[in-house]
């Protein structure tokens, strides 16, 4: 009897421990994959490591953008168990004010908002002090945010970022595959409060490719700040310069007026033609700088030779039933190099109408006009030209003189190297390494034949020696020039007519036999004779152009000599203009803008003249300048040799007259 | 001077093993909540505490091992065990208003009575059967007073802690079931105690919630016999505070995770306070998940080494009384362990017992090696 109970009893139990085994069977062995995934799921978080984007770097090396790790504050209202500590805290870590913030947290909290970012870009030592305060209901989110160091330097070519540091304008949406590198994959073993316990890195984060540029950060500055200056002497609105070395397409500098800070978001206030790269993006008539374009053509398609004698017809020429004007007086026969020195229109058309509708428009498709120059730029504009079975008969002429057309700075920099580099097309280019690799320099085409080139060059040094319009703006010391001036009115689209006011353009290169720099410079609505190119756009041209050949440490090829100086007579030879209204009956505008006579000073900004120190020992210099409380910073030892701002020009507020002294 | 008697190795050796092994996985389970958790701050708080538990607990079994088992059949011990049991179970439920659970002594020492109540209502079975042997199936004399006494005794356990007064009803019966019982009477006695059961689960929101929910978690079943929905509300009244389901998913997503090999010691992730209880009532789960299916049966086998070698005492004492205390004992450790694993794995509703010798907790440690160094002393007798 017992013994059977027993039995009996120890079966039950038995039977019971071999469902538990069963039951332990079935789920470790069975099920065990399904258990494994779940646990997973629950356990295990996958989080993004993030992937530094690329430094932008010019070409020196110096740091043009670059992305620093940030640590944004975040919490839910809803699990803050005290409103009032939590303001407490807040307020005397991230010292903010304790009150608002108190406020706003009790409004996000009414809102029934689960989130609530309480500062965006903490210090790194702010958000430390929090984590370890260790509280579970305070979020710390490490992101990472673009930094441009130099501020607005260079704005338009980087370009922007947006909220989650990806590329939304400039060379920063472009290339925004190479910069943006590949977040990492890290499993992060959680606890049942989502709190981190130990983290197992599945991939490595590969940090963005490094880009250097082509841009050379002080050629920039400078070609930004006389940009600028003139532009707001001049009254421009917009305008560009482009520093281009016509060997090998590297842009040096790309400026752009009015300009922005890349490191403030934007906002409604901004300037909506800031954000623009008026040097790549806005394409305008770029009037008389096209006449070296048919020159060009000339020279390589008909008989036509710089001696060549063209008849510009007194000042004005009639081509179906239309009267076209000089800007100024008028010529009678000269040669075609002093068609292009003195910038005559009815001497470019009469050299246009001999080249002929077919080898015109193939000459401007071969410098490079109608298409895109390839830049890694946002919006680049292929500017505007008409294909040859859409001209109308005044095409050629308007063509020839630089109407018709339009064109942006960055593809006359394109056309300019081409005379620049003996004939042929080089593209320019912003980009050189990524990565630290060089990147490839593709193959020139040739353009035009290198003694057309040779050629064009020497007509082009005519522009900046005395009698033509680019002269003496335009002229450098110790180098020699060649460049041509150009201003095409404003086309007013509303009104269908030219307007008063100007496209200042300054092509040119430096120096003449072996250039090494091109520099192009426009300047969008100027008004008057102020605006005309070869008086507007050319002094920006000598500043930008003598500080790159410093930088670039070209060798002099002229002897150094005291520039001539400037002969107030010859303003109205110097003005350039494409006259405007080839296509409409209303009568030349320019033919009543003909009595205005430039008045120079009375635009002229208010502050002191700048002395002219060359020449003078570096005491005589100092004592000068403490007598006028001139700010002069000396540089080097000896006698006063160079100086910055030139002699006579305005010194702005704040800026410094720089004084070079050498033996 | 008797002569000295052969100790059971094997049953010591199996106790001694269990009692190691819980250490290390309480430590295991226990380290990284207690390192951040600002009220211990040492990922040792536990493990520490543990093994000066253990050190009491062995101190006691082995005072007991060496303590002839008959000085326990005496009425005085007996009828004064179940008293101070009784005692103890009154005094806590006013002192502990809270769970009526813990009976503190100063300080972070206290005692749990409901622990205390295992050895006592083991010894007063074994004397009681013992004594009342050849009229066993006397409904006066026998059954009634002894219904009176074990039932008054469950009742006192089951305010604070049902799972023990589970395992206590168990071992009363399964020692009035081999002492002889009739048929007839181990069918009344299962439905008194299964009618306790209902009405104990009835009486608690959560007990209520826990039990429906592991037969009818969508309460597809429930609502049609209860178109009022007045069970649902009832069982679910609780529900935030205590939701059971949650931990007994938990507890088997570690097991199954830890498959045939385990995840290793210490590697064991659902112990990250995704599993509440993991060093106490969950620990089963731990070693599941850290030791996989051979950790798992492995304590399993040691809970039924400790089945064989008392029954085996059992079987082979010609005493009756050794005969009924090393079954009492027996059944209360075994059914105890097996409880546990079962609610651990789904196979029953949660009760909330710790497993014998593993689970963290000095009373239930103490109470448990107190009953197996009794279990020795009669399987040495038992030769």
């Amino acid at each position: 009897m017992l013994e059977r109970r027993l039995k009996w009893l120890a079966g039950l139990i038995l039977i019971w421990g071999g469902v538990i085994l069963c039951k332990l069977v079935s789920l470790q062995v069975v099920h065990h994959r399904q258990y494994a995934g779940l646990a997973r799921a629950r356990q295990e978080q996958v989080v993004k490591i993030l992937a530094p984007r690329g430094t932008i770097l010019d070409r020196t090396g110096a740091p043009l953008a670059m992305s620093v790790p940030t640590q944004s504050i975040l919490v839910n209202p809803q699990k803050v168990p005290d409103l009032g500590v939590a303001a407490d805290i807040f307020s005397m870590v991230l010292r903010m004010d304790r009150a608002d913030l108190y406020a706003r947290l009790e409004a996000a909290r009414q809102d029934g908002r689960g989130y609530f970012v309480v500062k965006k870009k903490a210090a790194w030592e702010e958000a430390q002090r929090l984590r370890g305060m260790d509280f579970d209901w305070i979020q710390i989110d490490s992101g990472s945010e673009r930094h441009y160091p130099n501020g607005p330097l260079a704005a338009h070519i980087l370009g922007g970022v947006d909220f989650a540091e990806k590329g939304n304008s400039g060379i920063e949406k472009v290339l925004q595959a190479e910069l943006e590198g590949a977040a990492g994959e890290e499993r992060v073993l959680t606890d049942v409060k989502g709190r981190g316990i130990d983290a197992l890195v599945e991939s490595e984060p590969k940090p963005g490719a490094a880009l250097t540029l082509t841009i050379d950060e002080r050629l920039q500055f400078v070609a930004e700040r006389e940009l600028a200056a003139a532009a707001e002497a001049k009254g421009a609105h917009c305008g560009s310069v482009v520093v281009m070395n016509p060997r090998n397409g590297e842009i040096l500098a790309l400026a752009s007026y009015p300009s922005y800070d890349p490191n403030r978001p934007p906002d409604g206030t901004d300037n909506p033609e800031a954000r623009l790269n008026h040097a790549s993006s806005v394409p305008f008539e770029p009037g008389s700088v096209f006449k070296v374009v048919t020159l060009a053509a000339a020279l390589e398609t008909t008989q036509l030779r710089p001696e060549s004698m063209i008849d510009c017809g007194r000042g004005s020429i009639t081509l179906f039933g239309r009267t076209i004007h000089e800007a100024h007086g008028g010529y009678g026969v000269m040669s075609m190099a002093d068609v292009l020195k003195h910038s005559s229109n009815v001497g470019a058309i009469r050299i246009g109408m001999t080249v002929g509708e077919a080898h015109m428009h193939e000459y401007v498709r071969r410098f490079g006009f109608g298409e895109r120059t390839g830049v890694p730029l946002p919006a680049e504009s292929r500017g505007r030209l008409r294909s040859l079975e859409r001209w109308s008969k005044l095409s050629l002429p308007s063509i020839s003189i630089g109407q018709e057309v339009s064109v942006t700075a960055l593809q006359l920099a394109q056309a300019a190297s081409i005379v620049a580099n003996g004939g042929l097309l080089v593209r320019p280019r912003l980009v050189l390494k990524k990565g630290g690799q060089a990147l490839p320099v593709p193959a020139p085409v040739r353009a035009i034949k290198p003694e057309t080139a040779m050629t064009m060059r020497q007509m082009m040094e005519g522009v900046v020696l005395p009698g033509g319009t680019g002269y003496p703006e335009a002229r450098l010391e110790g180098y020699s020039v060649a460049g041509k001036t150009g201003s095409a009115q404003i086309y007013d689209v509303a009104a269908k007519r030219y307007t008063h006011n100007y496209n200042g353009t300054f092509i040119g290169f430096a120096p003449l036999n072996n250039p090494s720099i091109v520099v192009v410079v426009t300047l969008n609505g100027t008004h008057g004779n102020l605006g005309f190119g070869g008086r507007a756009a050319a002094p920006v041209f000598h500043a930008v152009a003598t500080e790159a050949l410093r930088v670039l440490d070209v060798p002099k090829d002229l002897p150094e000599a005291p520039p001539p100086p400037v002969v107030a007579g010859n303003a109205a030879d110097k003005d350039d203009l494409a006259i405007a209204d080839l296509g409409s009956r209303e009568p030349n505008i320019l033919e009543e803008s003909d009595e205005e006579t430039p008045v120079a000073k009375a635009t002229a900004p208010a502050g002191p003249r700048v002395p002219d120190f060359k020449g003078k020992t570096m005491r005589a210099v100092l004592a000068e300048a403490a007598e006028k409380g001139l700010p002069v910073i000396p540089d080097g030892s000896g006698v006063a040799r160079l100086q910055r701002p030139p002699a006579g020009s305005v010194l702005r507020q704040g800026e410094r007259i720089r004084v070079r002294f050498s033996r | 001077m008797p002569q000295r008697l052969k100790t059971d190795w094997i049953l010591f050796a199996a106790v001694l093993a269990l009692v190691l092994f819980g250490l290390l996985i309480v430590y295991s389970a226990s380290s990284i909540m207690a390192r951040m958790d600002a009220r211990y701050n040492s990922s040792w708080y536990f493990v520490v505490r543990q093994a000066g538990y253990a050190v009491v607990a062995v101190v006691v079994m082995m005072a007991l091992k060496r303590t002839h088992y008959r000085v326990f059949q005496n009425p005085a011990v007996a009828f004064g065990a179940i008293g101070v049991a009784l005692m103890l179970l009154f005094a806590v439920y006013f002192v502990d208003a809270a769970h009526h659970r813990w009976l503190r002594l100063g300080g972070p020492v206290g005692v749990q009575p409901s622990e205390l109540a295992k050895p006592a209502l083991v010894i007063f079975l074994a004397f009681f059967v013992t004594w009342r042997a050849r009229a066993i199936n006397n409904a006066r004399h026998t059954l009634v007073p002894a219904a009176l006494a074990v039932g008054f005794l469950i009742f006192a356990v089951v305010v604070p802690d049902l799972g023990t007064a589970v395992v206590l009803g168990l071992a009363a019966m399964a020692v009035f079931f081999v002492a002889g019982l009739q048929w007839r009477y181990c069918f009344i006695v299962a439905a008194m105690a299964f009618l306790g059961l209902v009405v104990s689960i009835f009486a608690e929101p959560y007990r209520l919630g826990r039990v429906i929910r592991f037969f009818d978690p969508s309460f597809q079943y429930v609502s049609r016999i209860d178109p009022h929905g007045w069970l649902k509300a009832r069982s679910e009244r609780t529900l935030r505070t205590r939701d059971t389901n949650y931990q007994l998913e938990q507890s088997q997503i570690a097991v199954g995770a830890g498959g045939v090999a385990g995840v290793g010691l210490m590697n064991g992730r659902q112990k990250l306070l995704y599993l509440p209880e993991a060093h106490t009532d969950f620990i089963y789960a731990v070693a599941g998940e850290e030791m996989g299916l051979i950790g798992a049966a492995g304590l399993l086998a040691g809970f039924l080494v400790i089945l064989w070698r008392g029954l085996r005492a059992s079987l082979r004492m010609r005493d009756d009384f050794g005969r009924y205390l090393a079954l009492g004992v027996t059944v209360v450790i075994v059914v105890q362990g097996f409880i546990n694993m079962s609610v651990v794995l789904g196979i029953m509703p949660t009760k909330g017992i710790p497993l014998p010798m593993i689970s963290y907790g000095g009373s239930s440690l103490v109470s448990t090696l107190a009953l197996l160094g009794i279990l020795m002393n009669v399987s040495e007798h038992a030769g």
